[in-house]
């Protein structure tokens, strides 16, 4: 009864957010003849909410702090506290930085300093809740030393700088196509480099008396631009870009937007817009897109809008009636753990980061003692565990260009990978629970709230203080039931 | 109904991927079943090696004044290669290869995919192509490329391919025993112990209450019990390396590279397609010929050792050995600060060696001028030396990949370019 009490208040403090995200796909499920599952419990939310956001596995004690806390409004307090927060800016800085291919080599090469200088830049960004609007703007209209002005590197990032490069680029990261109308190469005809007495420094600037090989273009939507003699002729492009009569320009966003946090995007691939990919759900596109651009491209209000919908904070349990649902959102899809956060989440729970160093310049540098991969900001700074859990190459601005799949080898690392003992092993987090929790119990409650940051079920503790006689000692069993933990689906999937 | 059309709509994408994204396989006819890299990553000196230039006097070959001959007449390695110098029948010189890049990024990427377009899309390195390739006749349960101890990071080596054909770290270090080999090999687990984990974990592994019939869970139950086999059953004795008399053992050396070069001939003995044995520190801009001194040694030891080895038990015929770095080194010395008797990186003109698998020994393709900066006969371009090791392993140069966005693509965009190829090595077959 009081658990019932307690969800209505839930959905009434729903309703007043995000009833239109769910109106829209509820009304399409109907449609369609499928039920959607219910919502999710609090700590599959408080988990879920946490990786999304912000990459991480929500600490032992804010794990402690959520499940105990009564206040019927805690979900929307949770989202609107993360929203925004250092570590949804570093979340965000690693989404830019991979569609951006912020690499210091090959293929971007845009060297350490250009690729400090860039991260930090993205993180104001970030910060400041910029428009994306102007955001785009600001990296599309970009000038200057690739130092002293970091956009200016977008035009850099390319192992081969051309115009259509460029158009190519642009295109598929703003507007979601593939199969570019080769007229927008004439307004980056101007785009060139030069270098400085400094080393490795280079400007990116536009040259004027390059005179426009057309003079107007015709767009997809029918307006025509002009380009002119003397003049940035960058500047009519991004203007009609970012411009509200071009809706795709703000659906491409609000759909990596859902993509990001629901798994799947409406539109999916989510930045494959061309007309032959329909959205699984186009009004619930539209209306995001209209929100997004009537709040001033507000990127955290859509974030705000999605996380505090009921479809985004459904089970990941199927049930008969829509199992076979892949595409309208009736139920949370399972996503592994992205590279970064699995390194970053066995980082947390042992105390124990891994090592980073960058190759160039020569000497080599080495990053900070507990540096999260999540916040390495350059794609050629890497480790083997990354690569092998698929974090992206950067070689191209595909949001596919991140393979979340399983593979076998994973799975193999996962089982029997002396990194993880070792980090198990020597970890001063888990040695406090062995040495500190006399009773058993407490020990078995620690280490889930630890690993997978709730505690464990009744069944659950039985079935492990079953094992006590296999592991003697507190030690034994504590790190053998962390490794299990690490390995449970509970853990490998955010879900 | 609705769960027919779902199945249906699953076996026509299988079929339509098998169709469109399977590789062609490799020849089984091809000469060549694997390929053994031994990857000198920082860019070894071509002059104190397979290209001496003693007559240049000190600025050129510093302290490696005096050649030596080889069982081959004419051809004279620098002074530390005695051991391959007595068996030079058993492998070719490269003199002339040329990239014309002094950037390791860039000469790494060259070296391993062949792609000198600089266009934008990344290519796979040829040895994630032969994993790729392999894979519908694959049946071995290691991993068909495998990278000892570690593959270079520093460009994407599965390009534009799934990145499961990227190779197999193994980390770990081969001369410790254990050897411990990242998921198959961890230190001081009894099999005991990896059991009763086992059954730990699989009593509280929970997530199962999804009805989806394709859910990423049985996936992973599926993997489990594959990897299990590997974890638990034979495949962990190819990597221990105790398993190969201690006298051999012995011949290749006891450091890393040596022990690297006898797991090499391991796991190619047991199927695996490729071996990259990356030896890195050859970036000797200082320190040169003391650093060259000792590293020298080991590869004159440890290459010596594995050709003779292959040959014996009857491999090098079918085994391909490709010995060089993302580039060469300066001819000249460069003996300022801070330098100080040093090397500088050099793309224009360097030496790679190549045996077994249908490379012929004991010849010597391609030329440099008297002082080795520049390449004066019969260039070979990184795509010459990937085209033909394609050729033996029975992966067609002319062939295409399936890239996702662009469809099927040149396997080797380069090959036959003008100043991107010179052609096949078919002087060496």
């Amino acid at each position: 009864m009081r658990k019932w009490l307690l969800w209505s208040c839930l959905l009434i403090s729903f309703s007043s957010w995000a009833n239109s995200v769910d109106q829209l796909v509820d009304k399409q499920l109907a449609a369609k003849g499928i039920s959607a599952s219910p919502v999710c419990n609090d700590e599959v939310f408080l988990r879920r909410t946490y990786l999304v956001l912000t990459g991480r596995i929500p600490s032992p004690e804010v794990a402690k702090a959520f499940l105990q806390s009564k206040d019927p409004a805690k979900r929307d307090v949770l989202i609107d506290q993360l929203v925004g927060s250092t570590a949804f800016v570093e979340q965000q800085v690693l989404k830019w930085g991979d569609l951006l291919r912020i690499k210091s080599e090959f293929p971007s090469n845009l060297w350490p300093n250009a690729v400090q200088a860039y991260n930090r830049f993205l993180k104001e960004q970030f910060t400041q809740n910029v428009p994306y609007d102007q955001f785009v703007k600001h990296i599309l209209l970009s000038t200057g030393s690739n130092f002293r002005y970091p956009a200016a590197n977008f035009y850099r990032a390319f192992q081969k700088r051309t115009p259509e490069n460029i158009a190519d680029n642009v295109a598929l990261l703003f507007l979601g196509a593939r199969d570019i109308p080769s007229d927008y190469v004439y307004f980056f005809d101007q785009v060139k480099y030069k270098k400085t007495d400094e080393w490795k420094e280079e400007i990116v600037y536009v040259d004027k008396d390059v005179n426009p090989r057309i003079s107007s273009v015709r767009m997809d939507d029918g307006a025509i631009l002009y380009l002119a003699k003397e003049s940035d002729n960058r500047v009519p492009f991004v203007e009609w870009l970012v411009s509200a009569e071009n809706t795709q320009f703000a659906q491409v966003m609000v759909n990596r937007i859902w993509y990001w946090l629901m798994g799947r995007g409406i539109v999916d691939a989510p930045d494959d817009f061309r007309r032959s990919n329909p959205p699984s759900n186009s009004e619930l596109l539209k209306y995001l897109a209209t929100e997004f651009v009537q709040n001033k491209y507000d990127i955290q209000h859509v974030f705000k809008l999605i996380l505090h919908s009921k479809t985004f904070q459904r089970s990941s349990k199927s049930t008969a009636k829509n199992a076979t649902d892949s595409i309208y959102f009736s139920h949370y899809p399972l996503q592994r753990l992205t590279a970064e956060q699995f390194v970053d989440a066995t980082g947390d729970i042992t105390g124990i980061h891994d090592k980073y160093m960058s190759r160039v310049p020569e000497p080599y540098s080495y990053f900070p003692e507990d540096t999260r991969a999540t916040t390495l900001g350059d794609g050629t700074v890497s480790s083997s565990v990354l690569e092998l859990f698929g974090r992206p190459s950067r070689d191209n601005s595909f949001e596919k260009n991140r393979i979340n799949d399983l593979n076998y080898r994973q799975v193999l690392y996962l089982l029997n990978s002396s990194e993880i003992e070792q980090k198990l092993q020597k970890s001063l987090v888990l040695q406090g629970i062995y040495t500190d929790k006399k009773d058993v119990n407490e020990l078995i409650n620690s280490v889930y709230l630890l690993v997978l940051s709730r505690y464990p079920s009744d069944a659950e503790r039985k079935y492990i203080a079953s094992f006590k006689k296999d592991y003697s000692g507190q030690k034994n069993l504590a790190i053998n039931l962390a490794w299990a933990l690490i390995n449970s689906k509970e853990f490998i999937f955010n879900h | 109904m609705q769960k027919r059309l779902f199945y249906s709509v699953v076996l026509t994408t299988m079929l339509v991927s098998a169709q469109v994204f399977g590789a062609q396989g490799l020849n089984p006819n091809a000469k060549a079943k694997a390929v053994i890299l031994l990857y000198l990553d920082g860019g070894p000196a071509q002059t104190d090696m397979f290209d001496p230039k003693p007559e240049q006097g000190r600025n050129y070959a510093g302290k490696y004044l005096q050649d030596i001959p080889t069982k081959t007449p004419g051809l004279r390695f620098g002074p530390k290669l005695p051991l391959l110098a007595d068996i030079s029948d058993k492998f070719s010189i490269i003199r002339s290869m040329t990239h014309r890049s002094g950037a390791h990024e860039i000469g790494h990427y060259y070296m391993m995919t062949g792609d000198m377009q600089a266009a934008s899309i990344v290519y796979p390195s040829y040895g994630t192509v032969i994993a790729y390739m392999s894979e519908p006749t694959y049946k071995n349960i290691l991993p068909p490329y495998i990278s000892v101890t570690e593959a270079s990071n520093r460009f994407n080596e599965a390009g534009f391919l799934p990145p499961i054909y990227k190779s197999f770290d193994t980390g770990g270090d081969p001369t410790k025993t254990p050897f411990t080999v990242e998921g198959i090999v961890n230190k001081g687990m009894t099999d005991q112990q990896l059991a009763r984990r086992r059954v730990l974990l699989e009593g509280l592994d929970s997530l199962s209450g999804n009805v989806d019939v394709s859910t990423p869970v049985q996936r992973l139950n599926q993997y489990r019990t594959q990897d299990y086999k590997l974890i638990l059953g034979a495949a962990r004795t190819i990597f221990d390396l105790t398993q190969d008399p201690k006298e051999l053992r012995s011949e290749y050396g006891s450091g890393k590279f040596g022990q690297s070069c006898l797991l090499a001939r391991r796991l190619v003995q047991n199927g695996v397609k490729m071996v990259n044995v990356r030896f890195t520190g050859w970036d000797t801009h200082k320190e040169h010929f003391a650093r060259m001194d000792e590293r020298l040694g080991e590869v004159d030891k440890a290459v010596s050792a594995l050709l003779k080895d292959l040959e014996s038990k009857g491999m090098l015929d079918s085994t391909i050995v490709i010995m060089g770095g993302e580039f060469g080194r300066t001819p000249k010395v460069w003996y300022d600060p801070p330098w100080n008797g040093g090397r500088a990186h050099f793309g224009d003109a360097f030496a790679y060696m190549v045996a077994g698998g249908g490379f012929k020994g004991g010849r010597v393709l391609g030329k440099t001028d008297e002082k080795g900066e520049k390449v004066i006969e019969r260039p070979v371009y990184p795509s010459d030396l990937i085209a033909s090791i394609y050729l033996l392993m029975g992966i067609d140069p002319n062939g295409v990949l399936p890239h996702p966005a662009y469809g099927n693509i040149p396997i080797l965009p380069s090959f036959k370019k003008p100043n991107q190829s010179a052609g096949v090595l078919t002087e060496l077959f």
